[in-house]
């Protein structure tokens, strides 16, 4: 379409030229897209406009013109460029990039589309072009600083592992702050995982209110609409693109090697822990486990693309597949994804168009991630296994049984799958001029079955276990939008109905069985276990949901939008099903007022205020009702009798979780910078929150609507061309700063958490007046005349042994700034990517390290090497000790402590990215893009730790996370 | 259009039914206790929740590290063990908040059954009572925990959630654990009939005997500190003797197993007819965490507790003191008296050849000193063995073989024992000062039987009221010593209502060198220090509660 609207324009601006017949020069070439697909229709126009053409259907053009005459070429929706004609030169092959900001023209909403300049609300957009030449793996990747608001944490490095996605910070404490995910207009209930990223043509983030209201119940977390791509009118286009990637672990721990732990056995443990012999040969390297190396490898990834896509005026259709195969840097694991889509649009009569689109993907994740915390806590001199038997060791010195990751990942199986099928069909009735009915369905189904097989080997007594589970999940929804709009003198008018239900319905089914007679059967033989477990669960769920919306713009200077929704939840009881969610905005643009039509530097200046409410219901089915617990009990025999008991307690008076979010903004561009910034507020109140049920209740959380949470938060995000010459610079920059607050916890003065009952108790605390994810340490001030650790008393003397009293709360886990700068360098064929990420002002506990430099909690002795060789014990000037005694039985080692509590600020480069291109007059049977990729090459940082960002549990506790591996991606790609 | 407003309208009437829940497959309490396989559901729960509530040292015992029979690792990961062993217990001690948690979910799911069992119909009342007994005594055992261990504590009778729920009174608070026995004493029935109460000829589920024994001991606390009621001793004698004349009677089919070795044995796991009351576990299907508790971390076990020294030395001699400890440690022998560095370079494969076994059994008090005059093993202290099991499923444990140890066994947790009941009876007589001495000693006389060796076996019969009391006590500390998984009449238990723990906290501050074998002193490893006072005696509510409720 871009294409020809191009063609149409440029006949008519060069049908006024004139050619003059002087001192002239044939010149030949052609015009081609960055993708070097032919542009047809490009003008190529000497800069007086004395000479000028355009390009044929296959993008070529020929010329004469006098010598060092300056051409400019161009086209609608691309970038111009010049060049000048050198008398050496008779050819020009061109390459126009796409010009993002007319791509941008126009943004999905909710519900609808509007033009990007007629937005009243907060939206960040995200183009497959940001990150055409990257190799990502996975949507989370896409969104990473690439916009602003969003802040993506990766939380492990594992293949095929999530990432924490937040927009506009978090804003529900026991429920979900997980956006809503929309694809293509269906709730994505099941994950975008089975989605290829490659598929996507556009995302839209949905950030303030009077843009997420729109959504309600599901809105309150924000709403990322993922649009995928379609065919496109004209010849076939037809690509494949192949990646190969190289993974390893970016930075190791510094442990000891087994002949110093041995020695430090020796020294600690008492001398003789470790014979001489078995000393001689940790020193000499006959024996001994380096644990890291043989935990990780060199990790080969590959994936495949194939894309197909083309149409003519009535139908436009694409098919893609793909096909990824991630190795893990630990060893034996491995994700894959294949995935097949087709998407068509046809305009079947002139009152209906249709639309379908499907999509089918596989997921499998072979065994899990190791235990990290494990791979660097376990001795060095232990030995692997057992040579008769076969069986697996336990670690005689530090870790407690059945920690042995080597025996785990060799002799275990896991393989869990995810068959998805998404399917949307959409009926667009054209009733009358400006007003049309779209009635749609979806389906979201999701098959995730899943088995595993614990070997009796991996450890001395253990037994061997299997078990299949199968999980089902459907999803579907109908939304019928009556939608209308017209222009009239100026005055612009558009509104929606919107009438939509949608129901889950979940079931779930497991076997599981104990002690197999004989292993070889694997998990495949249920039959063959002594003793066999089985269970099965039901939960369904439906929401109905009515919506009007009208927005009203007059001379694209004023706008206004107001909207309401009515949501009904099955989840909750009698009159609190219902919620309701209004929503209201106005945006005045002054560039287009008639004072500011005099210049033209400034094309926008528009400011935006919003306010509106949305919600949360994301508690699970029939929580309200205080359904009994299921135990099974064996009465020591190796029966199940299943027995029942009252332990949750009914919830009927519960209903939404509400957030309320006002938003100022401004929009502008100014001699083609575009600017964008936020200031938000949002207050989420009556909270789904598990309230704290006093130890002698029987502990555990009930549910209630209370609490408080705040959110506040400015963003900036910057698009431009520093450089626009025959070097393109394209940048794109965006910084969020977020200050979430408690504001009220159902009354409770704080909660407790992250308990962790053998590391000593609570990490981390919910107060009022703090963020989330605030720490809960106490504070260490050196060692006592005995090397063990002193702590600061709330009264301000040092104690060994400080009691509750003495915890302050100390750091955070959430970042409070985040940043992206995504650079694209371009310069004839040649284009360079250079995307950076930041995270600043945050913190991690670091239990990795406490439990390598600790005998505490699942660690018996000590492996890091500082913690021995700068301990207190063993460095002769004690006060260069860095790490306490760990003789001394008076020390006592807190992990909740603010020594193991690290600045985790963190600057890295995500991706750096090299291509060439080889256009295809030159292969002559296809344009092939060549690209030399590099992701997460380096992070700058002072945290200690294996990689700031990843998390294993809670809220930023590194108790053995996966680090983000390093990668090395080389990528060819071909345009037939 | 028309059409689509109609749609509009058929959906909105639809969505009251349509925004329904229906819950399948779940139960409400409500629809529950409708018939007699409910009533056996609510006591397969209850005996989880319990087994749960017992099966690993967090979850039980913890502040059993009291006692003068057992001590901890002095530096390793075993801090909330040490803070009890140091009678210096701080309020986020991580273990304890579990501990008290964990007496009051059996609590919570007793009462579910006390306070809506009695509704079933079509079963026979005798057994809506027997289960109602039943949730009645584990309410009341539990209670019973709470008072010896924190003293004022909350009582929760019903589901409410209470934030204010204020202090009990010690007296209140016993008043309510009797009241609870003597239901659980008219319902609970001298056998069960069916399984799973009943297997493998012995009971199960709480029986009428173990109520009663239960009865005595609460009885003997009532009569110590800190109620001081002496006049409950007889009633304790009376309650104890109730189950001694119904095993003598044959009304019970209680006995003493003959060798001590037996009682902890794998062979006697599931039909241990000594045992009034266990809570029974199976590696395949809830299995506990006792079994590695005990071995040393230098035998692959989890090290968290070992033998006082004191404790061991006074201990007589004899098959009971053989069971109870490890008779010889096997320790590697790269820990030997010869300097471990001194032939460092020159390994050879003539040496290989010719190289001693990697293991070799030592006495637990062997370990020589390196260059600095440092022992060469961290924890030199007797070890207990009653809690380990083989390595395989069924297998007995043989402290010879250093093959290492499992961690989640099956080893069935005793509660009460008739040996134990023998020593209360014989005690309860003494403390009274009245009663029939002669058939108390002659009780005690049957415990030390097969206790002792020949050459020091005692004789009770002619001691005095006092001195029998006394002998019954310590009888009774060498029948359950180190055994604090019972969580109900440990040594720390008797020291508690006795009020000794000031005089073992002041000998452990003095922590003086004990002769072991000649020539070798040794001593407890675990410093405690500071000055005696008696909140010492209870350990402080959890942070984490006292936080919410302005009464604790």
């Amino acid at each position: 379409m871009r294409k020809l609207l191009c063609c149409l324009i440029t006949a008519f601006v060069t049908s006024g030229i004139v050619t003059a017949q002087t001192d002239m020069k044939k010149i030949t070439g052609s015009v081609t897209d960055s993708q070097g697909q032919p542009i047809p229709g490009a003008s190529v126009i000497s800069t007086d406009g004395s000479y000028g053409t355009i390009t044929d259907t296959d993008g070529n053009f020929s010329l004469e013109v006098p010598e060092k005459t300056v051409l400019l070429f161009s086209c609608l929706g691309y970038n111009d460029q010049k060049t000048r004609v050198s008398n050496l030169r008779n050819e020009y092959h061109i390459s126009l990039n796409e010009d993002s900001a007319m791509l941008r023209g126009v943004v999905v909403v909710g519900y609808g589309s509007a033009r990007k300049s007629d937005l009243t609300g907060s939206i960040t957009s995200v183009n497959s072009e940001t990150f055409a030449n990257q190799p990502v793996r996975k949507i989370s990747d896409v969104l990473q600083g690439r916009s602003a608001g969003v802040q993506v944490t990766t939380t492990s490095g594992m293949a095929g592992a999530g990432a924490k996605i937040r927009v506009r910070g978090t804003t529900s404490i026991n429920k979900s702050s997980d956006p809503l995910y929309v694809v293509d207009g269906i709730i994505s209930t099941s994950g975008l995982d089975g989605i290829n990223p490659q598929d996507i043509e556009s995302m839209q983030v949905l950030k303030d209110a009077s843009s997420t209201a729109i959504y309600g119940s599901r809105g309150a977390n924000g709403v990322i609409l993922v649009t995928t791509r379609s065919g496109k009118e004209g010849k076939a286009s037809i690509t494949f693109d192949a990646k190969v990637g190289l993974s390893q672990v970016r930075k190791d721990y510094d442990l000891l090697d087994p002949y110093e732990y041995a020695l430090a056995l020796n020294d600690i443990r008492g001398a003789g822990t470790i014979s001489d012999t078995d000393l001689a040969a940790y020193k000499n390297g006959t024996k001994g486990i380096d644990w890291i190396d043989l935990m990780t490898r060199n990790a080969i990834s590959q994936d495949y693309n194939l894309g197909i896509s083309g149409g003519n005026s009535s139908v436009r259709y694409l098919i893609s597949g793909n096909a990824l195969d991630q190795q893990a840097v630990t060893i034996n694991a491995k994700y894959q994804r294949f995935g097949l889509r087709a998407n068509i649009d046809a305009d079947v009569r002139k009152w209906l168009a249709i639309s379908a689109k499907l999509n089918a993907s596989m997921t499998h994740n072979k065994n899990g991630a190791p235990n990290w915390s494990h791979i660097l806590n376990l001795s060095p001199t232990m030995e692997l296994k057992d040579p008769e038997t076969g069986i697996y060791n336990n670690d005689p010195y530090n870790m407690g049984a059945g920690a042995n990751v080597y025996g785990a990942i060799m002799e275990n199986k896991s393989d869990s799958y995810a068959y998805n099928l998404n399917g949307n069909l959409n009926f667009l009735f054209k009733i009358a001029k400006g007003l049309t009915l779209s009635v749609q369905g979806g389906v979201d189904y999701a098959h995730t079955p899943s088995y595993s097989f614990t070997s009796s080997k991996v450890a001395p007594g253990n037994t061997s276990s299997m078990s299949n589970s199968s999980n089902m999940h459907r999803y579907w929804q109908n939304t019928n939008n009556l939608s209308y709009s017209g222009t009239f003198n100026g005055h612009t008018i558009s509104a929606n109905a919107v009438w939509e239900m949608s129901g889950t319905y979940d079931t779930a089914l497991s076997i599981s069985g104990r002690n197999l007679s004989n292993e070889s059967v694997g998990y495949w033989n249920v039959n063959n276990a002594a003793t066999r477990s089985e269970s099965n669960s039901y939960s369904s769920s439906t929401l109905a949901s009515g919506i009007a919306r009208v927005s009203y713009d007059y001379g694209k200077r004023y706008f206004i939008t107001a909207a309401f929704r009515a949501d009904g939840s099955s989840k909750f009881q009698g009159r609190n099903k219902w919620g309701f969610f209004p929503s209201a905005a106005v945006a005045w643009d002054i560039a287009a007022e008639e004072f500011m039509k005099g210049q033209n530097v400034v094309s926008q200046l528009k400011l935006r205020a919003s306010y509106g409410v949305s919600g949360n219901e994301a508690i699970s089915a029939y929580s309200t009702m205080g359904m009994l617990s299921e135990t099974i009990y064996g009465w020591g025999s190796t029966a199940g009798y299943t027995g029942y008991w009252g332990n949750t307690f009914a919830t009927p008076g519960l209903t939404w979780e509400k957030t309320t979010q006002y938003d100022v903004g401004m929009d502008m561009n100014i001699g083609g910078v575009e600017i964008s910034v936020d200031w938000f507020r949002k207050d989420t109140e009556d909270l789904l929150f598990q309230k704290q049920v006093p130890g002698y209740n029987g502990g555990g959380t009930y549910w209630v609507n209370q609490g408080e949470l705040l959110n506040t938060g400015v963003e900036l995000s910057v698009n431009a061309f520093p450089v626009k010459s025959s070097i393109v610079w394209e940048m794109g920059f965006n910084a969020a700063y977020i200050h979430n607050e408690v504001v009220d916890l159902a009354g409770n003065e704080f909660i407790l958490q992250a308990n962790y009952s053998d590391l000593g108790g609570a990490m981390q605390i919910m107060k009022p007046g703090y963020p989330l994810g605030s720490f809960n340490v106490y504070r260490w001030k050196g060692f006592d005349e005995n090397g063990a650790n002193l702590y600061l008393k709330k009264d301000g003397t040092l104690t060994t042994s400080p009691t509750s009293d003495d915890l302050v709360i100390k750091g955070n886990a959430s970042p409070k700034w985040t940043l992206g700068w995504n650079n694209t360098l371009t310069w004839r064929n040649w284009t360079l990517n250079v995307f950076f990420n930041a995270a600043l002002d945050f913190d991690r506990l670091n239990i990795s390290r406490y439990t390598t430099a600790s005998m505490s909690g699942g660690s018996r002795f000590i492996t890091l090497r500082d913690a021995y060789f700068k301990g207190w014990d063993y460095v002769q000037d004690k006060s260069k000790a860095e790490y306490p005694n760990v003789k001394n039985s008076e020390n006592k080692v807190l992990t909740n402590s603010d020594f193991w509590l690290e600045d985790a600020s963190f600057l890295k480069l995500k991706n750096i990215s090299l291509s060439y291109y080889i256009p295809r007059r030159v292969t002559k049977f296809a344009g092939i893009r060549l690209t030399l990729s590099a992701q997460d090459l380096f992070t700058f940082t002072g945290y200690s730790g294996m990689d700031p960002e990843v998390y294993s549990s809670y809220d930023g506790l590194d108790y053995g996370a996966y680090p983000v591996p390093r990668t090395y991606t080389f990528s060819v790609q071909f345009r037939f | 259009m028309k059409r689509f407003i109609y749609i509009i309208a058929i959906f909105s009437l639809a969505s009251c039914s349509f925004l329904d829940e229906n819950p399948q497959g779940k139960l409400t309490t409500e629809g529950f206790f409708t018939n007699a396989s409910d009533l056996d559901a609510s006591l397969n729960s209850l005996y989880s929740v319990v087994a749960t509530s017992q099966q690993q040292n967090n979850h039980v015992g913890t502040n059993f590290l009291h006692g003068d029979d057992i001590s901890t690792h002095p530096a390793s990961n075993k801090q909330s063990l040490r803070e009890f062993d140091q009678y210096d217990v701080a309020d986020n001690n991580a273990w304890m908040q579990t501990l008290w948690e964990q007496r009051f979910k059996v609590i919570k799911a007793a009462n579910f059954i006390i306070n809506n069992a009695s509704r079933t119909p079509d079963v026979a009342q005798e057994d809506i009572d027997a289960a109602i007994a039943q949730a009645h005594y584990w309410r009341a055992f539990e209670y019973f925990y709470l008072v010896t261990t924190w003293g004022p504590v909350p009582v929760m009778l019903s589901e409410m959630i209470d934030y204010n729920a204020p202090l009990v009174s010690e007296e209140k608070i016993y008043e309510l654990i009797i009241s609870d026995l003597k239901t659980a004493e008219a319902g609970c029935p001298v056998t069960y009939s069916k399984a799973p109460y009943f297997q493998n000829g012995v009971n199960i589920a709480v029986s009428q005997a173990a109520v009663k024994a239960t009865m005595a001991y609460v009885y003997m606390c009532m009569a110590g500190w800190p109620l001081n009621k002496t006049e409950y001793y007889e009633k304790a004698a009376d309650k104890a003797l109730e189950v001694i004349e119904g095993v003598e009677n044959g009304t019970y089919y209680y006995q003493l197993l003959p060798s001590f070795s037996d009682i902890h044995s794998i062979r006697h796991n599931k039909n241990n007819k000594e045992l009034l009351l266990g809570i029974y576990y199976n590696r395949d299907r809830h299995s506990n965490a006792s079994a590695a508790t005990d071995i040393l971390l230098e035998m692959g076990g989890w090290g968290d507790t070992q033998g006082e020294i004191k404790f061991w030395y006074d201990f007589p001699p004899g098959p009971r003191k053989d069971a109870t400890y490890f008779p010889k440690l096997m320790l590697k022998n790269s820990i030997s008296e010869k300097d471990s560095n001194e032939n460092d370079e020159q390994e050879g494969d003539d040496k290989e050849e010719q190289q001693e076994p990697e293991w070799v059994e030592r006495d637990w008090w062997y370990s020589p000193k390196d260059d600095k005059g440092d022992d060469k093993r961290e924890v030199v202290a007797p070890i207990f063995m009653k809690s380990a099991e083989g390595l395989k499923q069924g297998e007995e444990f043989d402290y010879k073989i250093p093959a290492g140890c499992i961690a989640y066994g099956e080893k069935t947790i005793q509660i009460i024992r008739l040996s134990q009941v023998y020593c209360w009876y014989a005690e309860a007589v003494g403390r009274a000062g009245t009663g029939d001495k002669a058939r108390a000693a002659e009780l005690l006389g049957k415990v030390a039987a097969r206790a002792y060796n020949a050459d020091n076996m005692p004789d009770f019969s002619a001691l005095s009221y006092e001195d029998l009391a006394e002998a019954a006590y310590n009888e009774h500390g060498w029948e359950v010593a180190g055994y604090y998984w019972s969580g109900f009449a440990t040594r720390a238990r008797d020291m508690f209502r006795m009020y000794r723990y000031k005089d073992h906290f002041e000998y452990r501050v003095e922590n003086p060198l004990i002769e072991v074998a000649d020539g070798v002193f040794r001593k407890e490893v675990v410093p405690v220090t500071g000055v005696w006072d008696d909140s010492k005696m209870y350990a402080p509510y959890p942070y984490t509660d006292s936080a919410v409720n302005p009464s604790m």
